[in-house]
């Protein structure tokens, strides 16, 4: 039997179970399971399916159990936890609290900081659904009383919750580390600048539509003494902190990423028991979160790996390599091609299930194009985030309109949205067009 | 009695991440303090890794936190639907399947072989194999009750996912 139809079939197959809702993981490890042993059971012409158990088993057991027996991932539960942690402790709204005190007398100045607490929050957890469903609870309830724009006050908040994607760290970044093997810690560095362009992008958003239309922001009338603002600048130092060390720690070649999650875990700690905002009991709980998470995350990630050790069987991806060579695509049709993919794909499924069925066809491609896959998997997380907001299924807009529930319609968030995606097109162009904007702090160590 | 198992499996798991993000930290303050460290502290942030990620599969299962793709499948009627996540819970009894098959024959060879990690402490390689096999059988176990109740709930009548529930989740 063709390697090359077997893989495609598998493809086909993968998509039609997840539009049938089967979960991700189990769509990905029975394919690829039935795949592997049909291949190995064809291997000498004839079907002979006794051939095929032992090496079956071996590849499926080797991969998923390699995958979790993994010194590198233990990042992945450490920054999850860093997440819960902070969030019980307190440590990721004081970033909010404190840009709200610095922008109220800025127009829209909540919504920024809505916009800014997600930066923040982002710099601690890594992930946008969670981002944006604890920033919504915080900012949204608080724009609508104070008479905000709907579609601005949830908005800003759905699109600020993308940025914990890009800004380090991020678990989209790990997982597509682990699948293209290049090193976590650069992609780390290399979110940073992406990152934080595409927070200027949603803070010019809010500026020029609140200039253009003041009524959707009512202007701040209260008084704000020096003295204050400076003790909500004081307060947001854990997190300030622990951005610093994740980053600094990182960057100043100190210890690698997996050194600096469980450092951050135990500096959380260590602040939420001296602060007294965390107890025992909280502390549990939140490695109970914790574990429940990051198993649900490494079932795909373990299904994964199998699917791209039968993938690699199949010989489907050079296939495709060479079809596309031989169309003579240029780079920035084929990158073109990529992004439409990624941003149609990103309409309907969520971002890990794109990464894991999309990369093992992708990073042959984009290796053969000779394109740095550093640059790429920024390029790829930018499209991932944008899929987070774009109609029909926003997971994040989704996020957002189950917080404010009746409220605020969903057509209404949409609406708002399509200012913000204008910027992260624009941001996304930046980021293609000259990849020193990745690619400048991971060159400076 | 599941529960009270699942419960304990994910106590256990709580117990593994604290301790390797422990270990770590303290090989980090050692490094740096004393140029010292602990013995193949990375031979046991992997065996620990697999209890903190392997043994809450089953709690997960019962939350139902497996990643779906719900954006077609909620076009269809409510009973559609419920029949639809029967047919998600048989297709992944299938899928682990031949994953505790493996571990299984895995374990087995571990036993035998006697095999070890190479390092200061020559630690046996057969414990994070066997928790393995434990954590995927009891997510499989777990599956299996689901569906039983599942069909059961639908055939009188009632509904496995509550009206407009959409729990897609994502990181």
């Amino acid at each position: 039997m063709d390697g090359t139809l077997i893989g495609i079939c598998a493809f086909a197959a993968v998509l039609g179970l997840l539009a049938i809702r089967v979960p991700i993981a189990f769509a990905l490890a029975g394919v690829a399971t039935v795949g592997t042993f049909v291949i190995f059971a064809f291997r000498t012409g004839a079907f002979t399916p006794d051939r095929a158990l032992k090496p079956t088993t071996s590849l499926v057991f080797s991969n998923s159990f390699d995958l979790i027996h993994s010194y590198d991932l233990s990042m992945i539960p450490l920054f999850i936890a860093l997440g819960h942690i902070a969030y019980r402790a307190e440590i990721t709204t004081k970033i909010y609290d404190a840009a709200r005190v610095w922008l109220a007398r800025v127009p829209g100045g909540v919504a920024m900081a809505s916009v800014v607490g997600c930066g923040g929050f982002s710099a601690i957890t890594g992930s946008s659904v969670a981002c944006a469903s604890t920033m919504g609870r915080i900012c949204c309830p608080e724009m609508l009383r104070m008479g905000y724009d709907k579609r601005l006050a949830t908005a800003s908040v759905a699109a600020g919750g993308t940025l914990g994607s890009l800004i380090p760290p991020s678990v989209l970044f790990i997982i597509y580390g682990i699948f293209t093997e290049t090193s976590i810690s650069t992609l780390f560095l290399a979110g940073i600048l992406p990152g934080i362009l595409s927070l200027f992008g949603f803070l010019l958003v809010i500026w020029i539509w609140v200039k253009r239309d003041p009524s959707s922001a009512p202007a701040f009338t209260g008084r704000i003494t020096m003295r204050e603002r400076g003790l909500a600048a004081l307060d947001a130092w854990p997190a300030v902190s622990l951005f610093v060390i994740i980053v600094g720690g990182i960057y100043g070649g100190f210890f690698t990423a997996t050194e600096a999650a469980a450092i951050c875990v135990a500096a959380a700690v260590a602040i939420g028991f001296m602060q007294r905002k965390l107890d025992m009991a909280g502390l549990i709980a939140s490695l109970r979160e914790t574990c429940v998470q990051t198993a649900s995350i490494f079932l795909i990630a373990a299904a994964a790996k199998i699917f791209v050790a039968f993938i690699a069987l199949t010989g489907v991806a050079p296939a495709i390599v060479n079809t596309v060579t031989e169309a003579q695509l240029s780079p920035i049709l084929l990158l073109t091609v990529i992004a439409v993919i990624y941003l149609l794909l990103g309409m309907f499924l969520d971002p890990i299930g794109i990464m894991v069925l999309t990369l093992p066809l992708m990073v042959p491609l984009v290796e053969t194009y000779g394109f740095d896959l550093i640059w790429f998997g920024v390029v790829v997380i930018k499209l991932l985030e944008i899929g987070l907001i774009t109609p029909p299924v926003g997971l994040n807009v989704f996020v957002i309109a189950n917080v404010v529930g009746k409220e605020v319609s969903i057509d209404k968030i949409f609406a708002g949205i399509m200012r913000f995606l204008t910027v992260d097109v624009i941001v996304l162009i930046l980021i293609i067009s000259f990849p020193v904007i990745s690619l400048l702090i991971p060159n400076s160590m | 009695m599941l529960h009270r198992v699942e419960r304990l499996l994910l106590d256990l798991a709580v117990c593994a991440v604290f301790g390797l993000g422990a270990l770590i930290t303290v090989s980090v303050l050692l490094r740096v303090t004393l140029n010292s460290g602990i013995p193949d502290t990375i031979v046991m942030v992997r065996e620990l890794m697999v209890v903190a990620i392997v043994l809450p599969l089953a709690i997960a299962t019962t939350q139902r936190a497996h990643i779906v793709v719900e954006f077609l499948s909620n076009l269809l009627p409510q009973r559609a639907q419920n029949w639809l996540v029967v047919f998600g819970g048989i297709f992944g009894l299938l899928a682990l399947s031949p994953l505790i098959f493996a571990g299984w024959r895995e374990v087995a060879h571990t036993f035998q072989s006697g095999a070890f990690f190479f390092g200061q402490l020559n630690l046996p390689k057969w414990p994070g194999r066997v928790i393995f096999l434990v954590g995927i059988s009891f997510c499989w176990l777990r599956l299996l009750l689901m569906v039983i109740g599942d069909i059961r709930t639908i055939r009188a009548d009632g509904y496995v996912l509550a009206p407009e529930t959409a729990h897609e989740e994502g990181v």
